[in-house]
């Protein structure tokens, strides 16, 4: 600003107006030569110039040339060395440093960098004092020299390491700040050793090797054995875990400097790896790491003053170096002394740290130097000297100052003699010495070498004995072996598989951390012998030949046929403690012995694992199998993550609270238990399947290929699609189609080429979807699908979280339920794909999830939520209390659906409609249970009748329906057995139809695919009368129908089971399940009534067609189906309902009873047509069917649904069209927003319910060890309130979709 | 020069997409966007103001760097902020968040807040990638997004700001334990000391646990 006319005055030099131009440099350059003298003054004056010259001749750079020449011809850059000098120059230092940085990072031409370079004015610059103080200084100084040694090769070397004078200022002064409090300086720090390291230049590395390498590396391995130090204390004293955030910061530290020093190694520059590896070793890892190894047996009096961390950092800390560094010569060593090194590797040097013999050791006595002394004199001494303040600090203060050094011999120019001659192990230490620099591996001369080193050999033997006789003592409860020689056990086992022999006598460190893994009470220990094990055997610089001295087969065994049976069986040991239901095994720690033991047993699918071993696997996985999993983590273990998450080092804790990862905590409370269960079984299921070389089939549940796609193009005709708004946050509209898939929400826009075909926009899986009316429109919906969290730092974002806005209310009704159910449907899925994991009996899974094919087949939402056991919802205490008012109507129900049944027996079916709907009206609630579900319900009902009518001997299908009563009946005295025998058919045909569906829709959404054995599935309950012949599988229920003149009969004869059904359901603890009450009420507002109806006025054939048509996924929209009557008739049920309730409360207990009455009843009965519940083939028979049945009902409702699509391709149509229409226009009456307030509420009872029923199924007597389990699992469930529950499910649900979101706590 | 707290911010990305330019025209308002000039730096400091607080700013470029995992890994984790750069123009750098996105989230504190930030976007003619994008990538990780022109210096301003909200927000609601500096917060001289009541209450007892 005052430039201007300062310049005007002094030089009579204008501004030129451009302020790119040649003209404008000279006249900076005249500002400059007028203002030599910084002053207060012109101090902005000069700030602003030197920025110009930046920009200019950046400008010029790109532009124009000749305005660098210029800038070189005058030598401005002087003016910049003359101004940092001045006393007050400080004041534009960050400027000057700015602009330094500038024109290096982004002058491209090279000769100008060469003469930028070239005068030495850089280097003077380097090494010019700046106030450092001042952290902005120090950032663009510090950057400068980054951007620096950026430019750095084998040319431009030549500008800053001067071979004559030795002098090398932007190394030397830029590791003078390698512990820079700033953790950016230090960064770029590392970077710039990097960046010099990497130049090729023999001399340069020379120079760096023998003048700076030992103060630079000394100094630093002192500051990383500090940090170390630091780290531990912070272990130690934060019992609490209120530190972890410091603690992470000091562990990410400690991986940051391996992993600098690991890319030092990488660069792979042998004379300066060797001073490295020399340091790093003899200075920090044996003194410090594998030292403190046995502390917790050696921690001999005489040690005490060594500095040393816990046993169990110490085995982190060394996991760490072997996950990251590979540099063998150096890895090769460590790994040798820990495997089979004695205590003598440190002893003799303990002996010397009092002395202070290695007293220049940086690790834990100060570095001779700082190494900005060191570095002045560029003659540098690795030696040590003893440091007297060095030593009483030692004494005084920490344990860990002074001991580490005994490796100070290595350094054998430097060590005093005193000490060396104080010790016999003078000599060794050489040699080892000598072999770490040879890379020498060879085990013998390792143990050699200690050997004779021995000079306390009495320390050292009762050392090793106490601490075999540990171990022993503690393998002794679980296994035989014992490390020791003399036990006769190993020795037999040894003797069997072993062609050498393994003992852990005289390996202190080895033994150390075998011992890890006797302590069960906690895996505090065994997590990071494991990890160090595994580091181990993964390190790539490792030669096989150091762990077979351990029998430690690894990737790079040729063969693993000899193994160390000590350590697999302790494996072995944890993988079966983990089964136990209180274990205090971390799921990290099984899956790290799982990945572990895969290791050193299994190659190439070959597995070589003892038999007797592969049969305590397989037991345990049984055992696994039989605890309950939610979890199934696609994501294999990564060891090394998992080694820099500092949390794991703090003793393991169970409460969530800490935030620690749930795989890395013990559980908490009887959910998490719960989960953990479930994840073992994962785990080991893998594993057992590794180890069988099998693969897996049923996992994971969703299969990437069974879903739709964005930008899929489908098939949409005969689908049900609901025409819809979709609104964003942002305001942004878009219409679409709305799919209803049986994994997906998908929406879609019609395809411009093909009519009919539609384009999908979005998908969205159903188990994730929220939705919520809108209290201000009718027609509108939120809908929410939560996305599986991809990790844990992302934000839980909704994956879509907008309004639909629908054409009418009705339509948003209809795309509500079919939302509801669809929710509710996939999550079912999910369970009973679970539960064929799990190798559930059927009639358990059948009955843990019966209410999903429920769900699945009839659209009467509240029905399908009740008996789910995955509901997401909440609990109302409204819905719950309005089920138990219609319980008694239940009991009425079945008696009078006996009679109904019988009329309707003798009715056709066409006529039956309007007599149905006639006995609907007098005995709505009989009607209801009659007619239960429409086709969809009918499937269970149908083997009920058939179990029933096999019981009574009746052959005859006419005589059903007596045969229903009785059964009714006995069902609602032992609701259990029946429901579970009705249940496990309709569960698979639930799965089986969903497949079917799934695989009809990847065909297309068209449901035409139904054709050979898809059309049997398809064939609705009407018809299996006529067509049940073809399902060939199902013979009886087939033979049953097919007698059964019609299959109205069918219908009303699965009144009676289902009333069971519910009555099983409603004896959960809470009294009375809405069941009875949705069942009577619900199903006959919502579709199944409507459909059954009208499926009932449609002759038989025209069903048939449908099926064709129909997609079986497609939910059956019942309000527009249903007619008007109907509604009428709904609404007085619903009226009705409650005042003709009277409760009848039976508890649950007495359920249970009866239902293990019932179940000694059925074997009794048990003639072998009894449905085996664990029959597949047979089920899957009745789940096409099953299927078949949907689709009809589907079918019909489509045309319903779809007026605004204009998908009606009914042939049948017709009849309906009416009807349809009529159903709509009551539809926009009450009837159809009574029920759908209804559904909404009673998600969380019925998932209570669900829970409930399935407990009563686990107390089943003669359940198999896994229904035990199970039954332990559903205590757990019901034990925790609904909400607990119903947060385990829903993780449940969540994990086997995305792995990675390990639950919070919701 | 004194600041309540300094924010440490890094920028990555791939090569070429601007981050130096970004950073200069950020940190130096003195460089005004020229048309014929592409000028860039790899650190740059500058104050800004917050809710009345003086907040420094400090970005540190990770360019040229890449090579060496150490370096990568530490500059994650020393910010608390990256702001997280594609090239509108080349829809390879937009393809290459992901691996970015994944090295950021693996090394850095989980609280670092991240920008997306699409630049260039003068070169409307050129764009390769769609602004909406963008946006869905920032949806879909949590991040926030702009487009910015480090030539025109469009949105840049905003672009450092917003991110540094975010954090000061973060401070604000007790996320970011602002006493461990490893976190890329420092707090200011003067502020330090009339703060200790709160850095007792976040972790003041580790630290004491740590030192000693």
């Amino acid at each position: 600003m005052f430039s201007k006319p300062k310049s005007w005055i002094s030089g009579g030099l204008w501004k030129p107006k451009s302020p790119h131009s040649l003209e404008h440099l000279k006249y900076l350059y005249a500002v400059l030569c007028k203002n030599q003298t910084v002053t207060d003054q012109n101090r902005a004056l000069l700030v602003e110039t030197l920025r110009s010259i930046a920009e200019l001749l950046i400008w010029g750079d790109q532009n124009d040339s000749s305005v660098f020449d210029f800038f070189l011809e005058k030598n401005m850059l002087t003016f910049f060395l003359k101004f940092m000098r001045q006393k007050s120059g400080r004041y534009i230092c960050v400027q000057l440093l700015q602009t330094l940085n500038i024109l290096f990072e982004n002058i491209s031409n090279k000769t100008s960098v060469y003469y930028l370079l070239s005068n030495n004015h850089i280097n003077s610059i380097i090494v010019h004092k700046f106030d450092f103080s001042d952290e902005e200084v120090m950032a663009y100084y510090i950057s400068f020299l980054k951007t620096l040694s950026l430019k750095l090769n084998r040319n431009t070397i030549h500008f800053f390491y001067n071979e004559h004078t030795n002098d090398f200022a932007l190394y030397t002064e830029a590791i003078k700040f390698f512990n820079h409090p700033e953790s950016m300086v230090r960064i770029a720090v590392r970077t710039i050793t990097l960046n010099v390291y990497k130049v090729d230049e023999k001399s340069m590395l020379r120079y760096i090797r023998d003048k700076t390498a030992a103060p630079y590396f000394s100094n630093l391995v002192w500051f990383i054995g500090n940090h170390v130090l630091e780290l531990d204390s912070c272990v130690r004293h934060d019992i609490d875990h209120n530190s972890r955030e410091r603690l992470s910061d000091l562990v990410a530290e400690h991986l940051d400097h391996l992993h600098y020093l690991n890319d030092i190694f990488c660069l792979s520059i042998e004379a300066l790896n060797e001073v490295l590896t020399d340091h790093l070793l003899n200075r920090l890892l044996i003194p410090l790491y594998v030292y403190s190894l046995t502390k917790k047996k050696t921690s001999l009096v005489r040690y005490e003053k060594r500095a040393c961390v816990s046993s169990v950092v110490s085995l982190f800390l060394l996991s760490q170096v072997f996950l990251i560094m590979h540099h063998a010569p150096l890895v090769r060593v460590l790994a040798d002394i820990i495997l089979n090194g004695d205590i003598t590797v440190c002893c003799p040097k303990e002996s010397d740290s009092p002395d202070k013999s290695c007293g220049s050791i940086p690790g834990f006595s100060k570095p001779p130097k700082p190494i900005e002394e060191a570095l002045t004199k560029s003659k540098v001494r690795k030696k040590t000297r003893k440091q007297p303040p060095a030593a009483v600090t030692a004494d005084t203060v920490v344990e860990g100052e002074d001991k580490v050094k005994e490796q100070g011999p290595c350094q054998g120019d430097e060590i005093d003699g005193v000490d060396v001659g104080g010790h016999g192990d003078c000599p060794d230490t050489d040699q080892t010495v000598k072999k770490i620099r040879e890379a020498k591996t060879a085990a013998q001369d390792d143990s050699n070498t200690l050997e004779e080193l021995h000079n306390e050999d009495d320390k050292t033997d009762e050392a090793a004995g106490g601490s075999v006789s540990f171990i022993s003592g503690a393998s002794d409860e679980e296994d035989d072996i014992r490390p020791n020689q003399n036990s006769t056990d190993e020795e037999k086992l040894l003797s069997q598989t072993l062609d050498s022999t393994f003992s852990l006598n005289d390996r202190p460190y080895l033994e150390a951390i075998f011992s890890c893994f006797d302590t069960m009470d906690s895996d505090y220990e065994v997590l990071f012998a494991l990890c160090l094990l595994y580091a181990l055997g993964n390190n790539s610089g490792i030669n096989q030949e150091i762990l077979d001295t351990m029998l430690m087969p690894t990737t790079k065994s040729l063969t693993k046929s000899h193994y160390n049976t000590i350590l697999i069986e302790k494996l072995i040991r944890i993988i079966s403690n983990s089964c136990q239901s209180y274990s205090r095994i971390r799921l990290t720690t099984l899956e790290l012995t799982i990945l572990f033991l895969k290791m050193m047993v299994c190659k190439e699918n070959q597995c070589y694992l003892h038999d007797n071993h592969l049969a305590a696997i397989l037991g345990a996985t049984e055992e696994a199998t039989l605890q309950l999993r939610n979890f199934y983590k696609t994501h294999p273990l990564n060891v090394e993550y998992l080694t820099m998450d500092a949390s794991i080092l703090l003793p393991p804790t169970g409460t969530p609270l800490t935030g620690i990862e749930f795989n890395k905590r013990l559980p908490c409370g009887e959910v998490e238990r719960a989960r953990r269960a479930i994840r073992v079984f994962f785990h080991l299921r893998d594993l057992s399947l590794t180890l069988k070389q099998e693969t897996e089939h049923h996992l994971p549940l969703t299969k990437q290929e069974e879903c739709v796609n964005v930008g899929d193009i489908l098939d949409l005709n005969n689908s049900d699609l609901i025409a819809c708004t979709v609104i964003q946050k942002e305001n942004h509209k878009e219409r679409r189609f709305l799919v209803i898939d049986v994994l997906q929400l998908i929406l879609v826009e019609p395809d411009s080429k093909k009519l009919g075909w539609g384009v999908v926009k979005f998908v969205g899986f159903l188990q994730d979807v929220e939705v919520t009316g809108d209290k201000e429109d009718s027609r509108a919906l939120h809908v929410t699908i939560h996305k599986p969290a991809i990790n844990v730092h992302a934000h839980p974002l909704p994956l879509l979280s907008a309004r639909f806005i629908f054409d009418d209310h009705i339509r948003c009704m209809a795309a509500k339920q079919r939302l509801t159910k669809g929710r509710l449907r996939a999550r079912q899925r999910k369970m009973q794909m679970i539960a064929r994991l799990l190798e559930l009996p059927s009639y358990i899974v059948d009955s843990m999830y019966q209410p999903s094919p429920a769900m699945t087949t009839s659209a009467a939402t509240l029905r399908t939520s009740v008996s789910s056991g995955a509901i997401p919802g909440r609990s109302h205490p409204v819905a719950q209390r309005s089920v138990e008012s219609s319980h008694p109507p239940l009991v009425r129900t079945n008696s009078e659906g006996v009679q109904n049944a019988r009329e309707q027996s003798s009715t056709s079916n066409t006529r039956q409609l309007p007599r149905h709907l006639a006995s609907k009206q007098s005995r709505s609630i009989t009607v209801r249970g009659g007619h239960p579900g429409g086709a969809s319900r009918q499937r269970p009902v149908q083997d009920n009748i058939q179990r029933v009518m096999e019981e009574a001997g009746v052959t005859c299908g006419s005589m059903d329906a007596n045969n229903l009563v009785e059964q009714a009946e006995e069902a609602i005295a032992s609701p259990e057995a029946h429901a579970r025998q009705s249940l496990n058919p309709q569960q698979e045909i639930g799965q089986t139809a969903d497949s079917r569906a799934r695989s009809s829709r990847s065909s297309s959404l068209d449901s035409n695919t139904g054709h050979g054995v898809q059309e049997v599935a398809m064939i609705p309950l009407e018809d299996l009368s006529k067509k049940a012949l073809q399902s060939s599988k199902h013979t009886d229920s087939a033979k049953k129908l097919r007698n059964s003149p019609e299959a109205k009969k069918v219908r009303s004869g699965s009144a009676s089971p289902r009333r069971t059904r519910r009555a099983s359901g409603s004896a959960s603890p809470r009294g009375r399940s809405k069941l009875p009450l949705s069942v009577s009420s619900l199903a006959t507002d919502n579709t199944p009534d409507g459909t059954a109806t009208v499926a009932a006025s449609v002759s038989q054939q025209e069903v048939t067609s449908f099926i064709r048509d129909s997609d079986g996924e497609k939910m059956a929209k019942s309000d527009k189906v249903s007619s008007s009557k109907k509604r009428n008739r709904e609404r007085q049920l619903s009226e009705k309902g409650p005042k003709s309730l009277t409760p009848a409360p039976e508890p649950s207990l007495s359920l249970v009873i009866s239902c293990q009455d019932a179940n000694s009843e059925t074997p009794g009965l048990g003639s072998p047509k009894l449905l085996p519940p664990a029959d597949p083939e047979q089920l899957l028979t009745v789940s096409d069917k099953r299927g078949g049945v949907m689709k009809c009902e589907n079918e019909i409702n489509v045309p319903s649904a779809d007026e605004n699509c204009q998908l009606k391709t009914a042939t049948n149509r017709v009849s309906n069209d009416e009807l349809l229409h009529s159903g709509e226009a009551s539809s926009s009456g009450d009837g159809i927003p009574f029920v759908v307030s209804r559904s909404a509420e009673p998600c969380v009872g019925e998932s209570n319910i669900s829970a409930d029923i399935s407990k009563m199924e686990l107390a089943q007597p003669d359940g198999t060890s896994a229904s035990d389990q199970l039954n332990k699992l559903a205590q757990l469930v019901t034990g925790s309130d609904g909400d607990a529950s119903l947060v385990m499910e829903q993780q449940a649900d969540a994990e086997l979709d995305e792995p990675q979101s390990d639950s919070k706590l919701s | 020069m004194s600041y309540a707290y300094l924010f440490k911010y890094i920028i990555i990305g791939d090569t070429g997409v601007g981050k130096s330019c970004l950073l200069l025209q950020f940190t130096d308002k003195r460089f005004q966007p020229v048309h014929d000039l592409t000028i860039g730096v790899e650190f740059g400091a500058r104050m800004i103001t917050i809710d009345g607080k003086q907040i420094k700013l400090q970005i540190w470029d990770t360019a040229g760097q890449e090579s060496f995992r150490s370096i990568t890994r530490s500059y994650y984790r020393g910010a608390a902020g990256a702001l997280l750069v594609y090239d509108i123009t080349r829809r390879d750098t937009f393809n290459h968040l992901t691996t970015w996105l994944e090295d950021a989230r693996q090394h850095s504190s989980s609280n670092m807040v991240i920008m997306l930030i699409g630049n260039k976007s003068d070169l409307e003619a050129r764009r390769d990638v769609k602004k909406e994008e963008g946006e869905a990538f920032a949806r879909e990780h949590g991040l926030i997004f702009m487009e910015t022109s480090a030539k025109t210096a469009a949105n840049v301003e905003e672009a450092f700001i917003n991110t540094a909200k975010e954090i000061y927000q973060k401070i604000q609601d007790g996320v970011f334990d602002i006493n461990n500096e490893a976190n890329g917060i420092k707090i200011g001289p003067q502020h330090s000391l009339t703060n200790p009541g709160m850095s007792s209450s976040s972790g003041g007892g580790n630290q004491s646990s740590g030192c000693c």
